[in-house]
């Protein structure tokens, strides 16, 4: 899962030969430093591979899918957002997990339908405010107030090839999380005739993205590709500083520095062949 | 008609020299008259902010805190019939990095009167009046009036209301620069309140003197609990009441004060100085009561609490406004959405609870993995609104909720910041039970059925929904306890949990209650969560690791220290996302 890279070319390189070998899970990031701490985003896809490993009990069980993590940065502070996996055991029953904001949600069991275990589930939108931090703005120290809100909405379809002896079984899967992370950012002090702030909104993650192939639940290597795109860090975070203007009886603003402005990066997990309209980034909004 | 006006010169001559002789000698002497003109002279004899106020007369000192005299609580007011007239000054100078940034001085006439009696309570009109300014050494002599003040005070003397007084004010609503200065100039005239410009605090009094028909009393501000970003707090204030014992009359006649304070800051210190003075004048008639229009109440302070309340102000969503972006919703971009989300969550959280009655109307009918209501649904779970918190327990009660709209709700629940309502303890109590019915008969059915699917006709059964919602049901209970401050409620919650551990004899229900736990953060389960992590089953082992992510080091240490010699990669790979966890949390605490 860690096994993923940073920076912009080397992703669009990754994603590249991840969609051309579709042997490896895929991790797209992109950091910034600002306000002196890191924002970042980070998101891998991959297969789940059976561990092969033998449990205790009678219902010990083996599973394959895929999965998805979602993890962000704001300022310093670490969230994960989503961790989904759709699956099938080696007993044949499929599973879904979801961990929202680090919070185990649920585990539905797929409905099965046209045969294939199937999932389309919608997370309640969620908000993860972090601690209170302190900022200096020119000569100000503003307490911010940090949070990130998020939306996801997963699809899943699980079909399993069975063959027997169940090693030789494999599961044509395919994982679609549709997600979005915000972070917002909010400060102000005021000291009788002087005044300042932080503000702004950073667009973390906006993906439509999905990966498709087959994982064996007997140790055959998984094969699989990405389509969609992933949308990292585009937004605007701005800071002000002002002094009570006697003479004009209003603020003067004295230091209004834009503190981060970052237009955001796109990448094409499909090469622009299997959408409709080509490029989805072309698209994005 | 010369020769009045010289005569009134020289008297206004006569009492310019009492004053400022006054102010030197600290405040002895009574001065009945003094013109504008004299009031600037003696404005000059105080050094700019940077000092502490002119001590009182010495003498023996007494803890007024501790007297229960009204005029200690209250001030002194005007009698019916009367004005105090006073001449007033503020001042105010920043250094940034040891160098002047901004030195700020105002000064200009202020009077106090009556404004009628209801019940028992009094009110007073305070009016201001700028009419020299100065801004970094730059003098301008401008008359500026700001919006007059309206204080209520209730028959044990506190200061019941602050309200605006519209009448008088130059077109329109006044402006917050001018309201602010007014707020600023009355907190000053309310020397006795616990409130100042920058917040709540617990003031410290002492009469330096009583004597011969002057009272003088020192107040010290030790700290602003709500400001802890101030150091180096140097704030002493001081209040001088004259009397005329012949007549029967007590007035203020002197109030200053400084406030100094550093704040810290990585670019370099910010220093503030701030001193204000009043001076009485004189007391004219004034026969009639004043009419004014009342606007808004206010709050003297700027401390957090109510600048919150400002930016609730900010953050009020108008039902308009709010029905407009929710038709749209599913059109919005993400970021859009997402911060009409946050917005109004906030809304919610500061009191704007018509919202909730928006988002129920909002969310029913609708798909589950529609925009509007996971939105909605999110919202609700989120805030820290009862109301918000109730709505979405209601939500969850309405007769004809399908399966995924509750497991939604019941992921709201888990995930959301917002703390869920005192009933949930019993649904989720009977959601657990219904489940656990429907668990044994399905695993009854398993031992006696047929287990492994024929490779050329499987079709699984469907998945019984009193078992999907006993899961989630499980994962929102736990979550429930980590929320929970009440501690009473959260052993309650607790219980709950302990039943379920109590009943998990399969892998699978181990393998559940560990999620809970994880989930609740508590380190209530700590002991079971060090047996788990020593089963024979890796599944059960490595969930036992996951469930400490959310606990204090002290305890996740030693669970993840033994788990790194368990030669299960799956338990390898729940201590690498325990540390995730756990490391997140060690930022935030370092902040």
């Amino acid at each position: 899962m860690d096994r993923g890279i940073s920076f912009r070319p080397l992703i669009l390189f990754f994603a590249m030969v991840t969609v051309a070998n579709a042997a490896e899970p895929a991790r797209f990031s992109d950091a910034h430093a600002t306000l002196g701490r890191k924002s970042a985003v980070s998101y891998d896809m991959g297969p789940v591979v059976p561990t092969g490993e033998e449990g205790a009990a009678e219902e010990s069980e083996d599973s394959a899918g895929f999965y998805a993590v979602l993890n962000a940065m704001l300022l310093g502070k670490n969230r994960s957002i989503l961790e989904t996996q759709a699956s099938v055991t080696n007993n044949l029953e499929g599973e879904t997990d979801f961990y929202w904001g680090g919070f185990r949600v649920w585990s539905a069991k797929p409905e099965w339908r046209d045969g294939a275990f199937r999932v389309s589930a919608g997370l309640p939108t969620v908000s993860m405010r972090a601690p209170i931090a302190a900022f200096p703005v020119g000569p100000l120290t503003v307490r911010l107030d940090v949070g990130v809100a998020a939306e996801a909405e997963i699809e899943a379809s699980l079909k399993p090839l069975i063959s027997i002896p169940i090693q030789f079984t494999s599961i044509r899967a395919a994982l679609t999380p549709k997600a979005a992370a915000a972070g917002f950012i909010e400060g102000y002090a005021k000291f009788i005739a002087v005044r300042g702030g932080v503000g702004g909104s950073v667009e973390l993650i906006r993906t439509n993205a999905s990966i498709e192939g087959d994982v064996s639940l007997g140790g055959m290597p998984p094969v699989f590709t990405f389509d969609g795109y992933v949308s990292l860090l585009a937004g605007r975070i701005y800071a002000f500083v002002d002094y009570f203007n006697v003479f004009r009886w209003n603020w003067r603003r004295v230091l209004q520095p834009t503190i981060a402005d970052w237009k955001g990066k796109c990448i094409d997990l499909s090469k622009g062949a299997k959408l409709e309209g080509g490029d989805p980034c072309a698209n994005v909004p | 008609m010369r020769e009045r006006s010289l005569k009134a010169r020289k008297y206004r001559k006569i009492g310019g020299l009492l004053v400022t002789g006054a102010v030197f000698a600290a405040g002895i002497g009574f001065v009945t008259e003094l013109s504008p003109s004299a009031a600037r002279v003696a404005d000059t004899v105080r050094a700019p902010a940077a000092t502490a106020p002119v001590s009182g007369v010495s003498g023996q000192v007494e803890a007024a805190n501790e007297k229960s005299s009204a005029a200690l609580s209250a001030g002194l007011w005007p009698r019916a019939g009367e004005r105090w007239v006073y001449r007033f000054e503020r001042r105010v100078s920043v250094e940034y990095r040891n160098r002047p940034w901004l030195s700020l001085k105002m000064g200009g006439r202020a009077t106090v009167e009556p404004q009628g009696m209801h019940g028992g309570n009094r009110f007073y009109l305070l009016r201001f009046e700028a009419d020299r300014l100065e801004l970094q050494g730059k003098a301008k002599n401008e008359v500026r009036k700001f919006p007059a003040l309206r204080v209520e005070i209730d028959p044990a003397g506190k200061v019941r209301e602050l309200r605006l007084a519209l009448s008088g004010v130059e077109q329109g609503a006044p402006a917050e620069e001018l309201k602010d200065t007014a707020k600023d100039l009355a907190s000053q005239w309310l020397f006795f309140s616990d409130e100042t410009r920058l917040g709540k605090t617990v003031p410290i009094f002492e009469v330096l003197s009583e004597k011969d028909g002057r009272r003088a009393i020192a107040k010290r501000i030790g700290a602003y609990p709500n400001r802890p970003e101030l150091s180096r707090l140097d704030s002493t204030h001081e209040w001088v009441s004259a009397s005329e014992a012949a007549r029967g009359r007590e007035w203020v006649e002197r109030i200053e004060g400084a406030e100094n304070f550093l704040v810290p800051s990585a670019n370099g210190d910010f220093e503030q100085k701030t001193s204000y003075r009043w001076l009485w004048l004189q007391t004219e008639l004034a026969p009639r009561l004043a009419e004014v229009e009342l606007g808004e109440p206010l709050r003297i302070a700027e401390n957090s609490e109510q600048e919150q309340a400002s930016e609730s102000a900010k953050r009020r969503i108008e039902r308009a406004e709010f029905r407009e972006t929710w038709a749209k919703l599913s059109d919005l971009p993400s970021l859009k959405r997402l911060a009409f989300f946050d917005r109004a969550r906030r809304a919610l959280d500061v009191g704007q609870g018509e919202l909730v009655a928006e988002i129920l109307a909002g969310v029913r009918g609708r798909p589950s993995t529609s925009y509007e209501w996971r939105t909605g649904v999110g919202i609700l779970a989120s805030s820290a609104s009862p109301e918000a918190q109730q709505a979405l327990l209601g939500l969850y009660r309405e007769s004809g909720r399908r399966l995924d709209e509750k497991l939604s709700i019941l992921a709201g629940l888990a995930a959301g910041e917002g703390k869920p309502a005192a009933e949930w303890k019993d649904v989720l109590a009977t959601e657990l039970k219904d489940g656990a019915v429907a668990l044994e008969t399905s695993v009854q059915s398993s031992a006696t059925g047929d287990k492994t699917p024929a490779a050329t006709a499987f079709t699984p059964k469907a998945s019984d929904p009193a078992i999907a919602i006993r899961e989630a049901a499980l994962y929102a209970l736990g979550s429930a306890i980590r929320k929970e401050t009440d501690e009473p409620k959260r052993r309650d919650l607790e219980k709950v949990l302990w039943r379920e551990i109590s009943d998990a004899r399969t892998v699978t229900a181990q393998l559940s209650v560990l999620e809970a736990i994880g989930n609740s953060a508590s380190r209530e389960f700590y002991d079971h969560i060090r047996t788990q992590a020593r089963s024979q089953e890796p599944r059960v082992r490595a969930k036992a690791v996951s469930a400490v992510r959310f606990l204090a080091s002290e305890l996740a240490k030693p669970v993840l220290d033994s788990a790194r010699q368990d030669p299960s990669p799956l338990v390898q790979k729940a201590v690498e996302w325990s540390r995730k966890y756990q490391d997140s949390a060690a930022a935030d605490e370092s902040l």
